[in-house]
């Protein structure tokens, strides 16, 4: 079994390596490190889900074994990068002493003090047993890994020629149409070792979980400096709910990696502007993006609100030839997940429960009737107000007492970070406008979750442009 | 706040430490849970189901009743439960089905009133049963 784990996870993490080493080269310290083997890692669970459910669907069950064909697959890829001199050349490429364009705050301190660092240790160390706990006492998950994200894994693993069992309509309640990113990586594992252990989920969500947790600091210590990292990381922390949910083993946690992945890669490609690094970000940045709508429909909002968010801010900021070129390469890493993505939602998935009725009539009426707008906007503003049970009100003391300073201007993607995610907001907002499904129970049961896949990439976001702390 | 260092740390120490307490309380809570009574043991009804699943073709697809009286939440988790481990066999609320699962929470009650109209085939203990439909 071990060897065939090894070789699951080391053939697309392998990939996921040379992709990363490929777009950027930056030099290697602990947090550059860091940051590159937790994106590797998302890139190769999300290349590798696409690679099983292609399999899935094309090969298996009469073709030849997964275990022989998906890393000769990724082998042939990483040889074909190879054999170009121009890859080996990025590879050797002298590496950049550090991102060059957002201008460093004067006197920011890039020191962690011991307390500081005590505190955080033992605030992870809380959140790893908090984790391990609720994995324990739920080995399937909570409601919906269970009657999603596992169960349609299962349909993968155990159905053979009856797989596509997982999409039917007889089980509408298992949401069939959702995509596949989650349940794909944990068949794919299950495959490898050959036999279906409730580890398997479990290891993946908490692997997300403070994968987060690390994409979130290393980051931060990578742009700004040790300080803000950890202060961001705190925060996440200290978010409950977010521990809790990674326990639960619930998508909205890969969700909310991919859409920080896809900040931090556009981050990144603005901060090595002007090289061929930065296009190479750009496309990795797509492809995240796309990862993300193959993790959740939500994904799919996601997608549009970055694409827009990106043409608009470069469009304003730096002309339309550029805004054109950085779309094109962004859409160059996004578009292949799109097209499996398509594949799966026109050739599997049944229509959506939300937008699935072709009558316009009660759509109509819902998007008309005012109270509705009220009530989800009390909502959104109760569930801001009692964000992780009081972690609002830290979040003040802690901005109102350090004194904030913002760097302006905010570097293009910085801001167009910010538009998606009020985007996404304002989408969010609508979603709940036109659901066909009882408002109270849906606004009760999806709300937090749904801003919580927002909250990694707003912290990243918000400790990108606040000053350091002013002692 | 005059003292700078105070400005900057006092906010530090309420973040730590509300981490702290915030995961904390899930470690007790999941603790109490670990060791409570009445815990749910999801390997258990994993188990009980094993020999129904060896029992059924892996294309069936079969209904599914369970006690009325309990609570929706449990009620959803057995049916997904049930779900989870008869895979890729389809399980579907209802009786219209050549067999029909019994799914119980309340084990010890013999009165199974939606089973009332329903031939029984196997009773697997703690709580599951196999049906066949009247019309069948």
């Amino acid at each position: 079994m071990i060897p065939w784990l090894l070789l699951s996870i080391g053939a697309p993490l392998a990939l996921g390596l040379l992709l990363i080493r490929m777009a950027w080269q930056p030099r290697l310290t602990l947090r550059a490190g860091l940051l590159q083997l937790t994106l590797a890692c998302g890139l190769g669970i999300g290349i590798s889900s696409c690679t099983f459910f292609l399999y899935m669907a094309k090969v298996q069950p009469a073709g030849p074994r997964l275990a022989f064909v998906e890393p000769a697959l990724f082998l042939c890829v990483i040889a074909v990068c190879l054999a170009f001199g121009r890859t080996r050349r990025s590879l050797r490429a002298k590496p950049v002493a550090g991102p060059s364009t957002l201008p460093p705050f004067p006197g920011s301190p890039d020191t962690i003090p011991k307390p500081l660092l005590i505190g955080v240790c033992a605030v992870l160390a809380c959140a790893v047993a908090g984790l391990i706990l609720v994995s324990i006492n739920k080995p399937h998950g909570g409601g919906d890994a269970l009657g999603i994200w596992n169960m349609r894994a299962r349909f993968m693993f155990r159905g053979h020629e009856l797989w596509t069992r997982g999409f039917s309509r007889m089980i509408a309640w298992s949401h069939p149409d959702y995509p596949l990113l989650i349940p794909s990586s944990i068949a794919r594992l299950w495959t490898y070792i050959g036999f279906d252990t409730h580890r398997v989920p479990q290891v993946l969500s908490g692997f997300f979980t403070f994968a987060t947790v690390a994409a979130l600091s290393s980051s931060l210590a990578v742009l700004r400096s040790a300080r803000h990292a950890v202060e961001a990381a705190l925060f996440l922390l200290a978010t409950a709910y977010f521990v809790r949910l990674g326990g639960d083993q619930y998508a909205d946690i890969p969700m909310g990696f991919f859409i920080l992945s896809t900040a931090v890669l556009l981050t990144l490609s603005e901060a090595t502007a002007g090289t061929e690094e930065s296009r190479g970000l750009l496309s990795l940045a797509g492809l995240t993006a796309g990862f993300a709508a193959w993790t959740k429909n939500e994904g799919m909002l996601f997608v549009l609100a970055a694409v827009v968010a990106l043409a608009a801010t470069t469009l304003s900021k730096r002309g339309f030839r550029d805004s054109v070129r950085t779309l094109g390469f962004f859409l160059f890493g996004l578009i292949p997940v799109l097209l499996v993505i398509l594949y799966f939602k026109v050739r599997y998935a049944p229509p959506n429960d939300l937008f699935g009725s072709h009558d316009l009539g009660p759509f109509l009426a819902r998007l008309r009737d005012s109270h509705r707008y009220a009530l989800i906007a009390r909502a959104f503003g109760n569930e801001l107000l009692r964000w992780g049970n009081g972690l609002t009100a830290v979040f003040v003391i802690y901005l109102v007492a350090r004194g904030v300073t913002s760097r302006r201007p905010h570097p293009t993607f910085v801001s167009a970070g910010f538009i998606a995610l009020v985007l996404m907001f304002v989408g969010y907002f609508f979603v709940y406008v036109l659901t066909p499904m009882d408002l109270i129970w849906h606004l009760g049961t999806s709300l937090e979750r749904l801003l919580l896949q927002m909250w990694p990439t707003f912290l990243f976001l918000l400790f990108l442009v606040i000053g350091p702390a002013e002692e | 706040m005059k003292s700078p260092k105070l400005r900057i740390y006092l906010p530090l120490a309420i973040l730590v430490l509300f981490g702290l307490y915030t995961n904390l309380r899930i470690v007790n809570k999941e603790v109490d849970r670990l060791h409570g009574p009445g815990r749910f043991e999801e390997a258990v009804y994993d188990a009980r189901l094993a020999p129904l699943k060896a029992m059924l073709p892996a294309d069936a697809i079969v209904g599914y009743v369970t006690d009325e009286s309990i609570e929706t939440r449990h009620k959803v988790k057995y049916f997904y439960l049930t779900q989870y481990d008869l895979c890729p066999a389809l399980v579907v609320r209802g009786k219209s089905y050549p067999y029909i699962i019994g799914g119980y929470y309340d084990i010890d009650n013999p009165r199974r009133t939606d089973a009332a109209d329903l031939l029984p085939v196997k009773d697997f203990g703690a709580g599951i049963e196999l049906y066949r439909g009247r019309q069948q």
